[in-house]
């Protein structure tokens, strides 16, 4: 702080004088100075006006307005947004809720298309392994070979003997009664479906497929093959067979065909967009019609169709499968990696 | 009857954007006008005001309540400040980087323009800026926001997180500086300035190289 030679009044002192921002004792101090020094009053003075001229000083025109757009806070609107209580009431949410938004939080940020689509290729992923496990698509292969001769083999492929059973007796029931007349050979398998399930050896019979009933499905999925129009039979069965669709077995029919059989509405329904999915693997493009076939139900020769098939499709198709899973795995991870990335980013 | 700054922050904290739009809308001129007199770079200014807003968004839940307009401020003034520096390290030889005090010197030295000459080619508030312009960062910050914006001592010590006779004793330097700046081209400055101009010709007390 600066004095002003032979005086013990300093800028300081007046500076806060001008503010008001001294004691009583400094303010007499100033004033007294003022009367009896032009220097002093001066000073005051040119402060003051100074001052005044700062206050007075216009405003800078704002170039463009700096109001935020969502982009630019995206991330942290998300978080703020997730720990806000609901909008629904006032209350404050529980922790179950609290944890579902952020949770919703999570999954809203980011690249919202890399999401759904790491979603979709993950879904699809589930879809498939699933079906494995079930049997139906792996069975495409091994069964159609192995199965043709021995129902044994046929469930060797992949499904796990217990969820062939749960699915299997469902599905079986059905079957049965309207394949009854149809097929004898079948009436066996379906007739016992419980053992079906736990036989493997039902498991062929049934892939014949309950997809193939399907007529339109059939021919469009098989290549060439007519798909007869009526279907239930086994002749149309038999048509079908030769595609080798993955849906023979009962499980198979649990994912793609078995609803139909059942006549499940909903199971219809499920097939039918398993359907649509898959159609990416070339296989299962029959599963679509499902639900036709559903009605018709199924021919359970499929064992006849099954041994027409040839054992190299069934391979092919098997390890279409099989790469068909790779391919999606990788994908879901992928892109759930770069999902994640973008969370960061944005 | 306008929102408080409270309830629009306490929407803005549950992710209503708008509601901390209409902080922005409020406060923007004079984060500009602060950081632009800082920086005189209308972009530097424009993206440190714009920094700023983002970054007072972001810490958003880490702001304790009271003065939020002094608390936005520190934000957009530390920004600026870390602006300067970075545009001083990048540029250490170049004349705007010549120490600040010497700077003013040099505006009170320079002869080349008559003071007449100048006060005719310029307008009051031009000379102002100029005044301001010929201040050390750290005065000319608090005389921005003391005499320009109007925030008191205790808000000012608050933003720069500074002892208030820190405060005081940057404001006077600055003021003085700026009023002895203006002095020298009185003839377009009101009569305080006039009478007794040739005062203000004497050596300067508040050139202190350490001011």
């Amino acid at each position: 702080m600066s004095l002003i030679p032979q005086n013990p009044i300093s800028d300081e002192l007046l500076s806060a004088y001008l503010d008001g921002a001294v004691t009583e004792e400094e303010r007499r101090r100033v004033e007294r100075a003022i009367a009896q020094d032009p220097v002093i009053a001066w000073q005051v003075e040119t402060l003051r006006e100074t001052i005044r001229l700062l206050q007075e000083l216009p405003s800078i025109p704002l170039p463009r307005s700096f109001v935020l757009q969502e982009e630019q806070v995206a991330d942290i609107l998300v978080h703020y947004r997730a720990a806000a209580p609901a909008p629904s009431g006032p209350g404050v949410a529980g922790p179950a809720g609290r944890l579902w938004h952020r949770l919703w939080a999570f999954f809203q940020a980011g690249n919202p298309a890399l999401r759904n689509a790491a979603a979709a290729a993950a879904a699809l992923f589930v879809l498939l392994v699933t079906l494995n496990a079930v049997g139906v698509p792996a069975p495409p292969p091994a069964t159609s070979t192995v199965p043709a001769s021995a129902p044994e083999v046929a469930m060797a492929s992949t499904a796990s003997p217990q969820e062939r059973e749960t699915l299997s007796p469902a599905f079986m029931a059905p079957r049965s009664e309207s394949m009854a007349p149809e097929a004898m050979e079948q009436a066996p398998a379906a007739a016992e479906p419980a053992l079906a399930v736990g036989a493997l050896a039902e498991e062929p019979q049934l892939r014949s497929r309950a997809m193939e009933p399907a007529p339109q499905a059939a021919p469009l999925a098989s290549s060439g093959i007519p798909a007869p129009g009526g279907l239930a039979d086994e002749a149309g069965a038999s048509d079908l067979i030769p595609l080798a669709f993955a849906e023979e077995g009962p499980e198979a029919g649990a994912f793609l065909v078995a609803t139909p059989n059942t006549a499940e509405p909903e199971r219809a329904l499920e097939v039918a967009s398993v359907g649509e999915l898959a159609s990416e693997p070339a296989a299962v493009a029959a599963s679509a019609e499902a639900e036709q076939v559903s009605s018709a139900s199924l021919d359970r020769e499929p064992r006849t169709a099954e041994t027409g098939a040839s054992g190299p499709e069934n391979g092919l198709l098997a390890s279409a499968w099989l790469w068909a899973e790779g391919i999606l795995l990788g994908l879901a991870l992928i892109l759930g990696g770069l999902w994640l990335r973008s969370r960061r980013i944005g | 009857m306008a929102e408080s700054d409270e309830a629009l922050i306490h929407r803005a904290r549950r992710g209503d954007l708008d509601a901390f739009n209409q902080l922005i809308l409020r406060y923007q001129n004079m984060a500009w006008s602060v950081a632009y007199r800082l920086l005189r770079d209308p972009d530097a200014a424009a993206d440190a005001v714009q920094d700023s807003f983002i970054k007072a968004f972001r810490a958003l839940d880490s702001f304790q309540g009271g003065n939020f307009k002094s608390w936005l401020m520190r934000i957009v003034s530390n920004t600026a400040y870390d602006l300067l520096r970075a545009r001083k390290r990048r540029a250490t030889d170049s004349l705007e980087d010549l120490p600040m005090e010497q700077e003013y010197i040099t505006h009170l030295t320079d002869r080349a323009e008559s003071p007449h000459e100048r006060a005719e080619r310029r307008e009051l508030a031009e000379l102002l800026e100029e005044a301001i312009d010929s201040l050390p960062e750290d005065q000319r910050l608090v005389l921005l926001l003391s005499d320009v914006e109007g925030y008191s001592y205790d808000e000012i010590a608050e933003i720069l997180e500074i002892p208030i006779g820190t405060v005081k004793s940057r404001l006077s330097r600055g003021r003085s500086k700026v009023r002895d700046y203006l002095a020298r081209y009185s003839e377009q400055l009101p009569m305080a300035f006039r009478r007794n101009s040739e005062v203000a010709q004497r050596p300067m007390p508040s050139d202190d190289p350490g001011a």
